[in-house]
């Protein structure tokens, strides 16, 4: 791991961060959605925190949270 | 392009969109791939990938590496956004993405350049290791891969060759 001091970057670097963001953003989402649901958040208002609707939020993660809870909450490995 | 695609190279691209789907991701990129090239079941070309150290574990290891050097360099860890577990898997069929797609189109291309009728999987990581840029280069290129000595023996393991 480098530390944290300034490099100059090639636009290359700069672009791969940004996809690098792009699917961090999408695991984060999933991450936090599922936390929500567990937490008893309802879709509406899960929605209405990601600035997105009730359908899309309900089907992009609604089967995806099930198989979550189905897989009884081992996700510290 | 599809019918073009032998046995092993159709079981390839199924175990790709699962290589997708395991790490939670919309879209069919390149790395999953290579990724689904990796497995020892894609027999010669899993092993030409084995030989230059890009087992499955070894490529998993490499994209990961990509991956924290490039959210590093916009000062971003997977701690400080509290992600340290495995993605979700997705639960829905993953869309195809651009560098998926344009892998498997030049690995038609590649086919037929040596005369093949068919896509076999040595052309479909010929097509992969022909990106200049994107995130299979750059995982490459950070585990320390000599590409060019890869091409040439993926070249070897092509059938016309055989």
């Amino acid at each position: 791991m480098t530390s944290g001091e300034q490099q100059p970057q090639d636009p290359g670097d700069g672009l791969a961060a940004v996809v690098a963001l792009r699917q961090l953003a999408d695991r984060l989402e999933a991450s936090e959605v599922e936390r929500a649901v567990r937490d008893g958040w309802t879709w509406n208002r899960i929605a209405e925190a990601l600035g997105v609707t009730r359908q899309a939020v309900h089907k992009k993660y609604a089967k995806r949270v099930a198989a979550g809870n189905n897989r009884g909450r081992s996700r510290d490995v | 392009m599809f019918e073009r695609l032998d046995a092993a190279s159709s079981t390839a691209v199924v175990q790709a969109l699962e290589e997708a789907r395991l790490l939670g991701a919309g879209k069919l990129e390149a790395e999953h791939v290579l990724l689904a090239l990796s497995r020892p079941t894609t027999r010669d070309v899993g092993r030409v990938l084995a030989e230059a150290g890009l087992d499955h574990d070894g490529l998993r290891r490499a994209l990961d590496a990509e991956t924290e050097r490039s959210l590093e360099a916009a000062g971003v860890t997977l701690t400080s956004v509290g992600l340290l577990e495995r993605p979700l898997p997705a639960t829905s069929q993953p869309r195809w993405g651009a560098s998926a797609k344009r892998a498997l189109e030049q690995a038609l291309v590649i086919a037929k350049g040596h005369g093949d009728r068919r896509i076999h999987p040595a052309h479909i990581l010929l097509g992969v290791l022909s990106a200049g840029e994107g995130t299979v280069p750059r995982a490459l290129a950070g585990a320390g891969i000599d590409t060019a000595a890869l091409i040439a023996t993926a070249e070897a393991a092509l059938p016309s060759q055989g």
